[in-house]
């Protein structure tokens, strides 16, 4: 379970979020809100990457207070990943593979499946932008995350693709129990939907929709 | 004249982009320069005219002796590598990918015009100085030395812009790799060590730039000194030199890790192993020197290495502090240059370890998360 309690994050004196209080259930949630609104922002914060105020504990493991156990259980996908150029797509593999505590062999699942055994010898560098955020979605499912932030997953990947996502999504969330906290423009698969609940990212806040 | 759509371009791209990116190396070098030039005082009393002589004693040396002038021409020809290098890793950019398909519409003569212009803008300080010294030249009777100097700064234009000419109208190979990233292509890179690749990959230029000066420090300030016998401050003067010289590396290792290991954010690392994580890369990065020191002062150079790292991993954590503004970076590494040379000189190098690796250790967990910065 994800909690956010006395959450605040803003950019200089900027606020763009304020949480005071909210628990987030496992399940598959969907964050919609406009541009700008702050939806990467409380990704990023939920991921570790921003300082914030206040508290998100993952059951019950703090992200300031402990943050390499809730590092462990929480895996992240960038809206436009980047990586170092001179690094092949395995080699990125096996540094989250690492980094995660993947089991031995469990990419190969979702790299079969996205196709993608032809270009991961080759360096990221000649990598198009559809390549790379399939890479980062592959990365994204290492090790055995108890809560998987996808940033705007959706855009740059071919349809076939997306309805290999979607599989992805809703085995991983079957078998594991996952959370997953996706931010999209775009509207989700029907498959997806009647699973998802809506998270609204409106007003500086974050509401669950009814 | 109106300025030519292709010149304007450029000109904003690359000229205006050379200056801000190098402003403090330039403030620094040609500041220094007019500075001495200039305003230099001499000791004692001195005859009114021997002033100017003893003032313009640099650019009459350049302009009378050969030996100087082939200093010149060797500083001018780094400062030329360097703005192929910057010229060129531009050009690579993402954002300016564009120019591949517009630039190469134009003559091949309207690109050497515009890009002549680019690179005229970019020897504007030399150009100036040169023409100072031409002036000086004429004045006191050298004639010959000038002009070459002034015809070897064209050349160098004309070569520049015909370099970039061709690099503008080559096809992109975007799986380019070098030897040793070729080599090493089948070695899981480990983490912290990726700096270095990227060093070996993208900045060969900068980290031989780098060690030459390292190099000089190291031959000259102890040529300099050769007469000051044991338990002097010279070594650590010149590790505290070596630190600063590499200032440019360590700024760039913290750019790299924003830029491409953002990711690395969400690793379950612990604070200390990012801390001294990025270390591993400049103590190879630094290998040459280390082995020097440890081949010459032996046991003692246990004291010289703890100082250098201490600066050097405080150095670092300001970057977390004060982000990638280089302008205000470059002015903290001063004030601390000046700090460390007071200590040096008070002879307290003992302090350094463990007050600059608290402090740097303090500010690195209060700020590796960007507190202060926008994303």
């Amino acid at each position: 379970m994800l909690q956010f309690t006395n959450f605040r994050k803003s950019y200089g004196y900027h606020p763009i979020l304020q949480i005071e209080s909210l628990r987030i259930e496992p399940g598959i949630y969907w964050i919609k809100g406009v541009n700008g609104s702050g939806k990467s922002t409380l990704l990023k914060s939920i991921g570790g990457f921003l300082f914030f105020e206040g508290e998100i504990l993952l059951n019950n493991v703090s992200v300031k207070k402990d943050s390499v156990p809730y590092r462990k259980m929480v895996n992240f996908a960038d809206a436009e990943p980047i990586y170092p150029e001179f690094l092949t797509g395995w080699e990125m593999i096996a540094l989250f593979a690492k980094a995660k505590q993947a089991t031995p062999g469990q990419e190969l699942y979702f790299i079969k499946s996205m196709k993608m055994e032809s270009y991961l010898s080759n360096a990221v560098g000649s990598y198009s932008s559809g390549m790379l955020k399939k890479l980062s979605l592959v990365l994204a499912f290492l090790g055995r995350p108890k809560v998987i932030l996808l940033d705007e997953p959706l855009i740059t990947i071919d349809t076939e693709s997306l309805d290999i996502l979607c599989r992805w999504i809703l085995k991983k969330h079957e078998e594991e129990n996952t959370t997953f906290l996706l931010s999209s423009h775009q509207p989700l698969s029907e498959v997806l939907l009647t699973k998802a609940r809506v998270l609204l990212v409106d007003k500086q806040t974050l509401t669950m929709e009814k | 004249m109106r300025q030519s759509p292709l010149t304007n371009v450029l000109m904003k791209i690359f000229s205006s982009g050379f200056y801000r990116m190098h402003s403090g190396m330039l403030i620094f070098l040609f500041g220094t320069i007019l500075c001495y030039c200039f305003f230099i005082n001499t000791l004692g009393s001195v005859p009114i005219w021997a002033f100017t002589v003893w003032n313009l004693m640099i650019t009459l040396s350049l302009v009378s002796s050969p030996v100087i002038m082939g200093f010149f021409c060797l500083a001018a020809f780094i400062y030329t590598i360097k703005s192929w290098q910057y010229v060129t890793t531009q050009l690579m950019a993402k954002n300016n990918e564009f120019l591949y398909h517009s630039i190469s519409s134009f003559g091949k003569w309207q690109q050497f015009k515009s890009w002549f212009y680019v690179q005229f803008n970019i020897f504007f300080p030399l150009i100036i100085y040169v023409l100072f010294a031409i002036i000086i030249g004429f004045n006191f009777g050298h004639y010959l030395i000038p002009v070459a100097i002034l015809l070897y700064i064209l050349a160098l234009i004309i070569v520049s812009a015909w370099i970039y000419v061709i690099r503008s109208n080559r096809l992109i190979d975007i799986d380019r790799q070098t030897v040793l990233i070729r080599l090493l292509r089948n070695w899981n890179k480990p983490f912290f060590l990726l700096y270095t690749f990227f060093v070996f990959d993208k900045l060969k230029i900068t980290y031989l730039i780098t060690k030459s000066i390292s190099w000089a420090l190291i031959v000259g300030v102890f040529a300099v000194f050769s007469d000051i016998k044991d338990r002097s401050p010279v070594p650590n003067l010149v590790v505290l030199m070596i630190v600063t010289a590499h200032t440019l590396l360590i700024y760039s290792e913290f750019r790299f890790n924003e830029k491409y290991l953002y990711f690395s954010r969400n690793f379950p690392y612990s604070i200390s192993k990012q801390f001294l994580g990025s270390f591993l890369n400049h103590a190879i990065l630094m290998l040459p020197e280390l082995l020097w020191f440890i081949g010459n002062f032996g046991i003692h150079s246990i004291n010289l290495l703890l100082q250098a790292f201490s600066i050097l991993i405080l150095f670092r954590s300001l970057l977390c502090w004060i982000g990638l503004n280089i302008k205000n970076y470059l002015i903290w590494i001063f004030v601390l240059f000046n700090i460390v040379f007071l200590i040096i000189l008070y002879r307290i190098t003992w302090l350094l370890p463990p007050v600059f690796v608290s402090m740097a250790y303090f500010v690195f967990q209060k700020n590796y998360l960007n507190k202060n910065l926008i994303d």
